[in-house]
């Protein structure tokens, strides 16, 4: 029998090949020469890999690891997860039909092009690739953090773990541009979503646990830890303030986060945001339900377990080494799926929104392909070292990106939704936001027990629809034209045949 | 529709999320199956909104084919900024 860290590699080396073939496919999809479809995939992305991507890339290490260690510890506190995923799938369609509109009509490539050309601020598009990039240094971290506890648990090395997490993602997303992101995203995202639903379901079952039933699961889980199913959960901590704390930063992140915010402008056509939204319902509100298997498996068979975050393939162990491989390779794919994503957008962001417009503003597309190849490895880097510095559990430092990416949902709600509000409310409730998260992660953690990110939201909102009703807005009737052109856009006045591609109509014509 | 659609969004997101204030519906007893009272109370109400989020997508949600030229021109004939 080989030993657990060869089968790992076996099988990470199997998997490997299978991703690399799929780069090859996308490089050779992708035109090198253009950053729209280097950085934007073409603009052409079908609704399912569309879905599958921003899916897989919503999900990541913090999923199969941190999500049923958060079960483990916090029990049902945890269960807005299959909430907040609802209201995130019918915002997807709220918003991202938008968002795809505007960016097809004035060729937005980051969040910050549309944010600037907005609000005409170059300063709120600084700001907000600042913000844009701290965040992901964090939420890479979080995906290197977890490929090195996963192979701790096999007994290889931390930095093994992370090491080959590094070289594998910045290769394929150097090489291979975003069409290669995206169709490997689609392939892993149904590979571990299907291996999590599959494990769970095993692992109950009679002849493995000797469990049987869900039934029995919640009698035993309730017989032995009383309040791990009664809110707010085992943990105390999910009163109710963090619970909806968590729905709001977690739904408005799903937007906001600046490599979900690009794929919204890679659709081919509008139709596709009425698949991604049920895709998303089914992918991940429903996702949760085997990981609250797991968590509540790992609490009532390894309840001593030191790092949370390794309950799920500690528990896979306790049954089988082999299927304990394959989910490490899984969890490789779930991390793959999101640093490739987050790479691509640090180095979009890094490109466009600083290089061009602070640095250098007249170089090639090819030159500006380049430069994003390298601003992938240095910050890539500058991640790697955050790393090995970070400390706390997958969930708890996945917050402090998810809330960045909640403060850039705020002015892009005044793009879509709220022309009263102009460059001021922007840029002074982001730079409030961002401070209030800084102080309450650092300085002073959860003041009151409550999330401190939480504040951050609540301080820029406030400011943000406060500063509009007095702010002047010297691009009034520009702003009613922007406007317009994204009614106009939604409501089909844009369309190229009259007769549009609605349900209805289509019905219609089939009868 | 906008309407109708808002209102019971807004219900449900009430609804699903009451055993946060209301401690008699935050108990395991009834358990259906096995499965605990306020489990199925996200469960159950998260199914039913899900079956009409497909019937939305499907029925009623409209998107449109998009000329994106006659856009483009739009929006800068109204002084906006269109790079190409």
């Amino acid at each position: 029998m080989m030993s657990l860290p060869t089968m790992v590699f076996l099988f990470l080396g199997i998997s490997i090949l299978v991703y690399l073939f799929i780069c090859y496919l996308g490089y050779r999809a992708t035109n090198q020469s253009s950053m729209d479809d280097f950085y934007l995939g073409g603009r052409d992305l079908g609704p399912v890999v569309l879905f599958l991507t921003i899916g897989a890339s919503w999900f990541s290490m913090w999923f199969l690891l941190g999500a049923p260690g958060s079960f483990f510890v916090h029990g049902v506190g945890f269960n807005s997860f299959f909430i907040l995923n609802i209201v995130l799938g019918v915002f997807m369609y709220v918003f991202g039909r938008r968002m795809w509109a505007l960016g097809k009509i004035y060729n937005y490539v980051t969040p910050s092009d549309m944010l600037e050309h907005y609000y005409d601020s170059r300063f709120l598009r600084l700001i907000s690739s600042i913000v844009g990039i701290y965040l992901l240094f964090p939420y890479i971290g979080i995906q290197l953090l977890g490929a090195g506890v996963a192979f701790e648990l096999i007994g290889s090395p931390f930095w093994l773990g992370v090491g080959s997490m590094l070289v594998l993602v910045t290769i394929y997303s150097m090489i291979g541009g975003m069409k290669a992101v995206a169709w490997t995203d689609a392939v892993q995202g149904i590979f571990y979503m299907l291996l999590t639903w599959g494990l769970a379901f095993w692992m109950l079952s009679k002849g493995v646990s000797g469990i049987g039933t869900l039934g029995n699961l919640f009698s035993m889980v309730d017989g032995r830890y009383p309040d791990f199913l009664k809110y707010p959960g085992s943990s105390g901590y999910f009163t109710p303030l963090n619970w909806f704390a968590y729905i709001a930063i977690y739904v408005t992140a799903g937007i906001g986060l600046p490599h979900l915010w690009t794929r919204y402008y890679m659709a081919k056509s509008m139709s596709a945001f009425k698949v991604v939204p049920i895709g998303h319902i089914l992918f991940a509100s429903w996702g949760f339900v085997p990981i609250l298997v797991v968590g509540i498996l790992g609490k009532l068979f390894i309840p001593d377990i030191a790092i949370v975050d390794q309950v799920f393939p500690a528990i896979v162990l306790e049954y089988s080494p082999v299927m304990a491989v394959v989910l490490i390779t899984a969890a490789f794919a779930a991390a793959m799926s999101t640093v490739d994503s987050q790479l691509m957008a640090m180095g979009t962001i890094f490109t466009k929104d600083i290089w061009q417009v602070f640095i250098k503003k007249d170089n090639s597309e090819r030159t500006l392909v380049w430069v994003g190849r390298i601003a992938m490895l240095i910050l890539m880097t500058i991640s790697v070292a955050w790393t090995f510095l970070a400390q706390g559990s997958i969930v708890a430092l996945s917050m402090i990106a998810f809330t960045c990416g909640s403060l850039l949902f705020m002015p892009l709600f005044g793009v879509l939704f709220y022309p009263k509000a102009g460059k001021y409310a922007a840029n002074i409730s982001l730079i409030a936001g961002f401070l209030t998260l800084l102080f309450t992660t650092y300085i002073v953690q959860d003041p009151g027990g409550v999330y401190g990110g939480g504040y951050a939201l609540f301080i820029q909102v406030l400011l943000f629809f406060g500063i509009a009703q007095f702010e002047k807005n010297h691009l009034k009737d520009r702003t009613k034209h922007y406007h317009e052109v994204l009614r106009k856009s939604i409501d089909g006045e844009y369309q190229a045949t009259k007769n549009g591609h609605d349900w209805q109509t289509v019905k219609t014509k089939t009868n | 529709m906008k309407h109708s659609f808002t209102v019971i969004m807004t219900v449900w997101f009430i609804i699903v999320n009451a055993p946060q204030f209301l401690p008699a519906l935050d108990r395991i007893e009834p358990a259906i199956l096995g499965i605990p009272f306020n489990l199925w109370w996200i469960w159950g109400w998260n199914l039913a909104i899900s079956i009409y989020l497909i019937y939305c997508a499907f029925r009623k949600w409209k998107t449109y084919d998009f000329d994106v030229e006659e856009a483009r021109e739009d929006a800068f004939s109204r002084g906006l900024e269109v790079k190409e």
